[in-house]
């Protein structure tokens, strides 16, 4: 007997999307080195190429002022690895990869605070700024574990106004909010392939400025000597596919017709057309505060993206509750899949001063591409049955 | 009613299986999922395996863990790890070093079973849904004419953990199973072996799980680093004979390492430690002699019986230590049941507080408490 599955956990990673897994399966089928001279090299050199015109047009931001990495923790590392024994402010929610390489490399840093709601103080930024000269500010665009949205474009505009590159983590921002490198005033911007649908193994860093090129590996000559190594073409074809689906139809994910040629052995699953986001979202919170009276939904009154809710039951055990939705089927997560297993609570619930109890009763769900009403209604169903068995 | 005694059949019956890493719940977690059932493994991750072995013993860490999940993913269960590091370092590492300080000798196991495993972990099995958890402990259970689960030494008695069991109160023991109770450990590894079980030749785990090199004295530094304060090695007649570096290295009974010379007792007949006295920071020693006890006082107990009508000087037969054969002795429950008296037929050494005594009828297990002294 085949269980239902439900997956509702997009932000540790999202389906492949079929328009990324047909530009992949093309490019797996020939030995691709795009840094050869010969057809097949050329042939490969054309994918990437095109890959980067497709994240070009969803961060808008020429081609050649992206390079391609094994993901965000890679871009990451590469770009704050670029400001070595300076200093760096970045929000207190960020993603680990970029606080632990901050901590690493940084020679002076300190994290901007958040309010209750996960947002960050701009004027705690601005008094971090004048206290003492900041090579570089790094505040995410979208939250991983809340989805809350960060104030980017006054951030970065503080961290210009007193000398500082401003740089922004907008991994789970992709295809949710509109990502204008220019207009937002991002110097730095770092996406990865998998959250948006597009295969895991492949990132991108994007730069604004010339001249600035971070650089934290050394080999041979791929991208430009930025990113030494040979390129990972499926996955980057895989990305570069996912980046023109969601390029073609910002901010929203909502289930578009397949845009690739139509593959003739196995046409992708018919999906009825999707419900808006932010419809399933409202269908989702309504839905738990009707089961439950108490659900907390955190950063509930931010700026928040649609396809992510956090939330908790007080009193009950997250670390339970996501064995028993995995055993009906469902999967959802407790807060960020990096920190899951641990018993540490989340850094992020920690900064926003969420009572420790609570943040150990948290669930977090992040809806993507695939996900349709009925799912959120079978979740729901199940979700009930297995909080009232803890009432017994 | 199906194997595990529950009115349903297996495919609805959801077990726990709480999965150490080691051969006998693996052996359990398999098997009864071969019978049908919706097995669902778990194994607690106690402490921080990196922290407690030596530097050098740090790509092993986790063996246990990668070991359950292996089984549950080859014989295609579910399985989780639940991280208990908080719940174990406050109920069972904390409490075995306290016990040391006080002088005692503490049997961590049972604390463990008694407040991690069959409390925490049993809950977590209904929050679940849960009809009951198994554990691969050599133990029987069986319902008695009431319909109440009683427990019962394990056939094999050279592998009864019953002593380590007696904390298990009636409610716990209810909704838990034993399915290896019945069987010798030769059994168990022909049962691994045929299921293709990655665990089938693992050695048996000899130690305090959290003590992997023996030397508890490290731990208990560790977490109570005041606790080695040196003292005076006192004579039962009163003579200081020696110093010590501090109480937690001694134990009832104990005979060698004492480093004191001869001449101190006639005959130079050989010194035993007869009391720690945690207060003034003494080890008393004396002969053999001053060791024999007849009388063990108990508190913290726990009774699987009827102890309504339990007359006083009840005959049961004691262990109280957990390498040694159940000896003939009366118990009377004190009017509140949670301390009791042990009677010992015949005077007996080395009865050392910390420990447990654990009560017998036969073979069943009658429950027992944890010794504050004897007399």
């Amino acid at each position: 007997m085949m269980k239902t599955q439900i997956y509702l956990d997009y932000n540790a990673t999202a389906p492949l999307r079929p328009e990324a897994a047909e530009a992949m399966r093309k490019a797996l089928e020939k030995p691709h080195n795009a840094s050869s001279v010969h057809a097949f090299g050329r042939e490969g050199r054309k994918m990437i190429e095109t890959a980067r015109e497709h994240i070009s047009a969803l961060i808008k931001i020429a081609p050649a002022q992206i390079i391609f990495s094994s993901g965000a923790t890679e871009s990451n590392n590469t770009l704050i690895h670029h400001f070595k024994d300076q200093r760096v402010l970045y929000s207190a929610v960020e993603h680990p990869s970029v606080t632990q390489a901050i901590q690493h490399f940084a020679q002076n840093h300190d994290p901007i605070p958040v309010d209750q709601n996960g947002v960050i103080d701009l004027s705690i930024l601005e008094s971090l700024l004048k206290h003492q000269p900041t090579a570089l500010v790094s505040v995410m665009a979208v939250n991983n574990e809340t989805g809350v949205i960060q104030p980017v474009k006054e951030a970065a505009a503080l961290a210009h106004k007193h000398g500082a590159l401003f740089h922004c983590d907008a991994v789970q921002a992709a295809g949710r909010i509109p990502l204008d490198m220019e207009e937002l005033g991002i110097d730095f911007l770092t996406l990865s392939s998998h959250k948006i649908g597009g295969p895991q193994g492949a990132g991108a860093l994007a730069f604004r400025l010339c001249g600035q090129t971070p650089i934290l590996l050394h080999g041979g000559g791929q991208e430009k000597y930025a990113r030494p190594g040979t390129e990972n073409v499926a996955a980057i074809a895989g990305f570069g596919a996912a980046a023109q689906v969601i390029s073609q139809a910002p901010p929203a994910f909502t289930n578009t017709p397949s845009l690739s040629e139509p593959s003739i052995n196995e046409p992708p699953p018919y999906k009825p057309p999707l419900k808006k986001p932010e419809e399933l979202q409202s269908f989702l919170e309504i839905g738990l505060c009707k089961i439950n009276n108490d659900i907390v939904i955190h950063g509930q009154a931010a700026p928040r993206v649609a396809n992510t809710t956090s939330f908790a039951l007080p009193g009950t055990s997250a670390e339970t509750l996501l064995m028993a939705l995995d055993l009906e089927g469902i999967a959802v997560s407790n807060g960020s899949a990096c920190s899951s297993g641990t018993t540490k609570t989340s850094p992020v619930l920690r900064a926003m001063n969420v009572d420790e109890a609570l943040a150990k009763a948290t669930i977090r769900i992040s809806t993507g591409w695939a996900t349709t009403k009925e799912e959120i209604d079978a979740f729901l169903q199940i979700w009930t049955k297995v909080t009232q068995r803890l009432k017994i | 009613m199906n194997s595990l005694g529950i009115d349903k059949d297996p495919a609805q019956t959801r077990v726990v299986v709480a999965m150490s890493g080691g051969v006998d719940s693996s052996v359990t977690a398999a098997l009864l999922h071969e019978q049908g059932y919706d097995v669902v493994g778990i194994t607690l991750q106690l402490y921080d395996q990196g922290a407690s072995t030596a530097k050098s013993k740090t790509c092993c860490a986790g063996q246990d863990i990668y070991d359950a999940k292996k089984v549950a993913d080859e014989r295609g269960f579910p399985h989780y790890v639940l991280n208990y590091e908080s719940n174990f370092r406050e109920s069972v590492i904390e409490d075995f070093a306290d016990s040391y300080m006080r002088g005692e000798t503490p049997i961590p196991c049972v604390k463990c079973n008694q407040s991690v495993k069959f409390e925490d972990l049993l809950k977590t099995a209904r929050d679940l849904g849960a009809d009951c958890m198994a554990t691969g402990h050599y133990i029987k259970r069986d319902t008695d004419k009431d319909g109440r689960a009683a427990l019962y030494r394990a056939h094999d008695h050279g592998k009864d953990q019953s002593y380590f069991l007696f904390a298990t109160t009636q409610e716990q023991l209810d909704f838990l199973r034993f399915p290896l109770g019945g069987w010798d450990k030769a059994r168990t590894r022909d049962e691994a072996k045929r299921l293709g079980l990655i665990t089938a030749d693992k050695p048996d785990s000899q130690d305090i799980c959290f003590v992997p090199d023996g030397d508890y004295a490290k731990i208990v530094r560790r977490i109570r680093p005041e606790a080695e304060k040196p003292g005076d090695i006192v004579h039962i007649d009163g003579r200081t004979v020696g110093k010590h570096k501090g109480i937690i290295h001694y134990t009832i009974g104990q005979r060698k390492g004492l480093g004191i010379g001869g001449g101190i007792s006639e005959n130079n007949a050989p010194l035993y430690v007869i009391a720690i006295d945690p207060e003034n920071a003494h080890v008393v020693v004396g002969p053999k002699e001053a060791l024999a006890k007849k009388t063990i006082l108990i508190k913290d107990c726990n009774w699987l019986f009827d102890t309504q009508t339990a007359p006083p000087n009840r005959p049961v037969r004691v262990k109280f230590r957990s390498v040694m054969q159940p000896i003939e002795a009366a118990l009377s429950l004190d009017k509140d049941q949670n301390t009791a008296q042990i009677t010992l037929a015949q005077a007996q050494y080395g009865i050392a507080a910390g420990q447990a005594a654990v009560c017998y009828d036969e073979d069943r297990i009658l429950g027992g408490g944890w010794i504050i002294g004897a007399q």
